[in-house]
């Protein structure tokens, strides 16, 4: 089966310095993948790049169709949709407001944008409660499942989480991971970036460790688990 | 006043206020979607006026020409983009959306006009004819700058206000017209009171649109996404918004507001080419006091600015302007205290001037050879070139203080005409009117320049960014309407008959005496600064761009080097001023206005605003090019006026759009570059005496700090001592960087107390804090780049020096500035970095930064050292230096507080660790210890699931 995504020698430069040296991935469709790795490794710059707002060189490739003839925008109305580690909420606007905008791609079906906004409210109930608040006075628990929220609203077809347990009580990220788990159940193929290398590797099927700007490690989940590398530089290896 | 009276005012007052609360909606609109401050809304509005006018004399209106030509421009500037870009396939897009659809109108308009039509349809052609305006001034002048700061926008949008202005005079004619009004009649309202169809019309039209806009905002997709790109550019790009669509929508809802507005306003005033400027200045009144943000608070405000001026023309015509935008630096004083502490980038609004480094005799040289050339000129040349020399140094003068204030002290400022005004006008009443010498009105001049240098100054420069710059318009534009009304200035008219300056028995009539006299103050103020920006505080005017946290954490008094900038930016003026007074023998406003102002800018932005040199460049560039078009474009129009302003409106964009270095900055990327020696030897600095090892130097206790919903430091207890280094750790989101910014004063405690050597630093600033002997780095590196290593460190030791500005500028420092130099090559020593101190600190590795930091940190003398997270980002190598660094320092009696969360880092340097997680201290005591803590693994490691 033809990969969903397919990142190939990726080369992402910040003025003199480069930050992601020729990182090679691939996810198939239905997958969690995840990259895990100390901060300071890339692993933002390189979801910042795949979606198109970073300047890079080398392959990218989603559901067959080369992305660098596409810019974000076009990205994103193909089905390919980030959640950037910062968030990036619509924060005046009310948590209805950004949860609609979500679905801008598919603007035109209101129906559709209908049934989105109500399964949106059905996985996270307390969005459902806040509707009408503003984003900004969300707690960051909710503003992580608002983005989640937002993010599914225009069915992507392959969903880059960076981070998404940042800063957030065990209690939520389990909340927030079981979804994740829950979307791609659901068909979704999902690339997770994350510091919290466990609970990553617990729900992905496939996992790759990103330092400074390469691979250095890839296998299937369970595996990566059980690796004593991966044991020791979650310890002692920066956070 | 009776209240008959009183209410008409207030009527007329709605009236006009209707009309600025629609242009302030749309100049809110625009900025909030695309952070353009628009100034030629008005000029729309003046061209949809004129184009009515014309239709009612059953002439095509000039709108026509002036559309076609820009949608021509725009056209040919999209096609090429798409070119440069590779994307072929959009050309026939950019045909059809920026060629043809804009000139449909055009040509309606064409035929239509010598028929006569109804006036519905002469007023729905008009709008349609200027709809596209507004989107075409985009595409050309703004979305190639589309990254650029506000400022910068600020001023391509004022650059295109004149070439508008020009477009109109040459299009339209200097007549001026009123149309008919749309409704006729008259109502009687209760009490007698007598109100126009008209102006209800205008009333209610206003209170409908701004309905419509609330609705379109509220409930539509388009008005959401309008919104988000507003609200967040990036967010908006995420679910699929672009931003330049959204943009273009704005900008077509804005025209759509300058022509209802033209339909409102042309029946009651009569409309010129250049009405606009006044109609879109006082509506962006209305749109500062709404901050920028608020649509119904700037329509509040526009509608106040409409009151206000009708009350203020009935006490004082002639004021009226000078109070209303007097008016405007309360309220943006008011909305700066609103947004104060929200960030704290003073920032690189106008570009970063680059270093120039030649060599000693290329320097040398090069200024012997202008020196003498300068000396033997007035022998060669004839007396009219003499006389433009005499205006380039005059003006060389206004350019300078640019140079230090706006390029390098990054204040923006519109009003350097003005100064130059005052200084004018106090030396022409001080020799005319009272009947003193030019040498008294020297010092009159300079006094009152001063003077209100210092007021304005107070006032204002606790400003930021744009708010600033805009201030700057408002008092320039006030003291311009002050010179054309104040009698005993002879108002209009100007003073004539001044005398010369006399220097001993002779008087300098001729162009070729006062030409030394110029000069040789032209080259002593470029000495003086020179000088100064080479002190101890012309490295603090340098580092003025590196924002407000930067500064205070080195202990410098922001706001006194910025007013001691803006003062002598001003003196500066002032110098100008007099000259020009006594060399043009007459004074008028006309010199004064802000137009003169912003072309002081454009010299100083094309000669090389970071550099002293391009002063003189600039003004030398920007006179000669004036001379030129003054002589070759009577021959090629009949507009040669208005050509002259449309040229250097077009200049300035393309520079601002370009080559924001200027012309100096050209030439010398192109020059070979020099060495210089490193610092000599001098006696070495006081130093504190720091406390024994083992004293308790800060406590905190039970700190708190939240932000909004979000406890970010809950309850927070540790204690550190002398000469030990404490890790401050924990994962991301833990609140380690606002304990960090709690302990160096960047942020206030809700809650709690810190003690700092025994005192309560709770709520001290950081300035303070800074100078009781904490020094700090940053996360994301703080230094200058284009200033020299030493240089860098230097500015460390800032607290611990004394010489002030004038002692500077006069060179009586060396002595000082040598200690400082020498301690601070002794720092760049001391962490390794010794053998290039006249590098850029620009041209560093991340690792090398970090270490630069902790010099500069070093050269404060400081009791203790916080560092902010110094291992992010770099190698192991580069990390082990710094631990190499950092252990040696600790040796030698410095306290260290590291925040970090890079366990590996911290393992082997740290005596002692605390863990925070959720904003909460976890977990206590010696690494070892720390990390075996099966809480801080369950921290790091996760296991959620």
């Amino acid at each position: 089966m033809s990969p969903m995504l397919e990142i190939s020698d990726l080369h992402v430069a910040y003025g003199k310095v480069e930050a992601v040296r020729g990182v090679s991935l691939s996810l198939s469709k239905g997958q969690i993948v995840t990259v895990i790795g100390p901060n300071g490794a890339g692993k933002t710059t390189l979801l910042a790049a795949t979606i198109g707002l970073l300047p890079s060189r080398g392959r990218l490739v989603f559901d067959g169709e080369d992305l660098f003839k596409l810019d974000v925008e076009a990205r994103v109305e193909h089905g390919f949709c980030l959640v950037p580690e910062t968030r990036e909420l619509f924060g005046e606007l009310t948590v209805y407001d950004n949860l609609v905008l979500g679905a801008y791609p598919r603007r035109s079906d209101r129906a559709f944008v209908n049934r989105a906004l109500e399964e949106a409210y059905g996985r996270f109930p307390r969005l459902a409660e806040r509707r009408m608040q503003r984003a900004d006075t969300l707690s960051g628990g909710e503003r992580q499942m608002l983005a989640l929220g937002r993010a599914m609203m225009s069915a992507p077809r392959l969903l880059m989480l960076d981070e998404p347990s940042l800063g957030l009580a065990p209690l939520i990220v389990r909340d927030i991971l079981r979804n994740v788990a829950a979307l791609r159940d659901s068909g979704v193929s999902i690339l997770l970036v994350e510091q919290n290398a466990r609970a990553a590797l617990e729900i992905a099927d496939y996992g790759y460790v990103l330092e400074t700007g390469e691979v250095v490690l890839d296998g299937e989940a369970s595996s990566l688990l059980g690796n004593a590398r991966v044991q020791a530089s979650y310890l002692g290896g920066g956070h | 006043m009776t209240t008959e009276i009183a209410i008409i005012l207030l009527l007329d007052g709605i009236a006009n206020g209707a009309i600025y609360l629609l242009a302030g909606l749309g100049l809110v609109l625009i900025f909030s979607v695309t952070r353009v401050v628009f100034v030629p809304f008005g000029d729309i509005t003046a061209f949809c006026v004129l184009s009515i006018a014309a239709f009612e004399l059953g002439r095509p209106p000039g709108t026509i020409w002036m559309v076609a030509i820009l949608a021509v421009i725009a056209t040919v500037i999209d096609v090429a983009g798409h070119i440069r870009s590779g994307e072929a396939a959009r050309i026939p897009h950019s045909l059809l959306f920026y060629g043809l659809l804009p000139l449909i109108p055009c040509v309606l308009a064409w035929f239509a006009a010598s028929h006569a039509l109804p006036h519905a349809v002469q007023i729905v052609l008009a709008m349609a004819l200027v709809l596209p305006i507004a989107p075409l001034l985009d595409r050309i002048a703004f979305r190639p700058a589309a990254d650029a700061s506000v400022l910068v926008l600020l001023i391509i949008a004022l650059a295109l206000h004149f070439a508008l202005s020009g477009l109109g005079l040459m299009f339209f004619g200097a007549e001026g017209f009123r149309i008919r009004p749309v409704v006729d009649g008259i109502y009687v309202l209760g009490g007698g009171v007598i109100v126009s169809a008209q102006v209800l019309l205008m009333v209610i039209t206003a209170a409908l649109l701004s309905l419509l806009f609330f609705l379109f905002f509220e409930r539509s997709m388009s008005g959401r996404a309008l919104r988000a790109t507003a609200v967040n550019r990036i967010g908006a790009r995420l679910v699929g918004i672009r931003p330049a669509r959204t943009g273009t929508i704005a900008y077509f809802i804005a025209s759509l507001l300058a022509g209802v507005s033209a339909i409102l306003v042309g029946p009651t005033t009569t409309i010129y080419y250049d009405s606009g400027f006044m109609i879109g200045l006082k509506a962006l009144i209305g749109a500062i006091i709404g901050g920028f943000t608020s649509y119904p608070i700037a329509a509040l405000g526009a509608v106040l600015v409409g009151i206000m001026e009708s009350f203020a023309s009935f006490w004082s015509s002639s004021f009226k302007e000078v109070i209303v935008f007097g008016l405007l630096i309360p309220v943006l004083l008011w909305q700066s205290w609103k947004t104060a502490g929200h960030a704290d980038e003073a920032g690189e609004e106008l570009e970063m001037p680059d270093a120039i480094a030649l060599s000693a005799p290329l320097r040398y040289g090069l200024i012997g050879t202008v020196v003498i050339a300068l000396l033997i000129a007035p022998v060669l040349l004839g007396s009219f070139a003499i006389t433009l020399f005499n205006y380039i140094g005059i003006s060389a003068l206004a350019a300078l203080g640019l140079v230090l204030l706006t390029g390098i002290g990054g204040m923006t400022s519109f009003g350097q005409a003005a100064f130059v005004g005052i200084a004018a006008y106090a030396t022409a009443w001080a020799t005319v009117t009272l009947g003193l010498s030019p040498w008294i009105g020297l010092l009159l001049a300079l006094a009152m320049t001063g003077l209100a240098a210092l007021a304005i100054g107070a006032l204002t420069l606790r400003l930021d960014g744009h708010f600033l710059s805009l201030s700057t318009i408002a008092w320039g534009i006030s003291i311009y309407f002050l010179f054309g009304n104040v009698a005993s200035l002879g108002q209009n008219t100007g003073m004539a008959g001044i005398p010369p300056i006399t220097i001993l028995t002779m008087p300098l009539i001729s162009s070729q005496t006062i030409y030394y006299l110029i000069w040789l103050i032209v080259g002593l103020a470029m000495l003086a600064s020179a000088n100064l920006l080479n002190s101890r505080e012309g490295r603090a005017i340098r580092s003025l761009r590196g924002g407000n946290v930067l500064l205070a954490s080195l202990g410098v008094d922001i706001f006194r080097i910025r007013l001691v900038t803006f003062v002598l930016a001003a003196l500066l003026a002032g110098l100008a001023g007099w000259l020009y007074a006594h060399m043009n023998r007459f004074v008028s406003p006309a010199p004064f206005d802000v137009k003169p102002g912003i072309e002081y800018l454009l010299m100083a932005m094309a000669g090389g605003a970071g550099h002293i040199v391009g002063a003189v460049a600039g003004s030398a560039l920007i006179t000669l090019l004036k001379n030129w078009l003054q002589d070759v474009l009577p021959l090629v129009t009949n507009n040669p006026a208005q050509f002259e302003i449309i040229a250097f409106s077009i200049l300035l964009i393309l520079l601002l759009q370009n080559a924001r270095g200027g012309l100096v900055a050209f030439i010398a990327k192109r020059l070979p570059k020099g060495t210089q020696p490193p610092p000599a030897a001098a006696e070495p600095m006081a130093r504190r005496a720091l406390p024994e090892n083992g004293t308790l130097i800060l406590k905190v206790e039970d700190a708190v700090r939240t932000f909004g919903g979000l406890t970010a430091v809950n309850k927070v207890n540790f204690e550190l001592k002398a000469g030990e280094i404490l890790g401050l750790i924990g994962p991301n989101g833990a609140g380690k960087s606002t304990m960090f910014n709690l302990l160096t004063g960047a942020l206030q405690a809700n809650a709690g107390r810190i003690t700092f050597l025994d005192e309560d630093v709770t709520r001290r600033p950081q300035m303070d804090i800074a100078r009781m002997g904490i020094a700090r780095t940053f996360q994301h590196v703080k230094l200058r780049p284009n200033m020299s290593l030493i240089d860098n460190v230097a500015l460390g030791a800032y607290a611990r020096t004394a010489t002030g500005f004038l002692k500077s500028a006069l060179r009586l420092d060396r002595t000082e500035e040598r200690r400082t130099l020498h301690e601070a090559q002794r720092q760049l020593q001391r962490v390794g970095l010794g053998d290039k101190p006249h590098e850029l600190a620009g041209n560093l590795p991340l690792g090398g930064q970090r270490i630069l930091e902790v010099a500069r940190a070093l050269a404060a003398d400081p009791v203790l050292v916080v560092l902010d997270e110094p291992a992010a980002g770099l190698r192991p190598p580069e990390k082990e230096a710094l631990a190499r660094v950092l252990r040696q320092i600790r040796d030698e009696g410095v306290t260290i507080l590291i925040v970090e969360h890079d366990m590996d880092f911290v393992m082997g340097l740290v005596d002692r660790l605390v863990v925070m997680e959720f904003g909460c201290k976890l977990v206590e005591g010696d690494p070892a210890a720390v990390r075996a803590d099966p809480k801080v693994q369950e921290a790091y490691l996760g296991g959620v699931l």
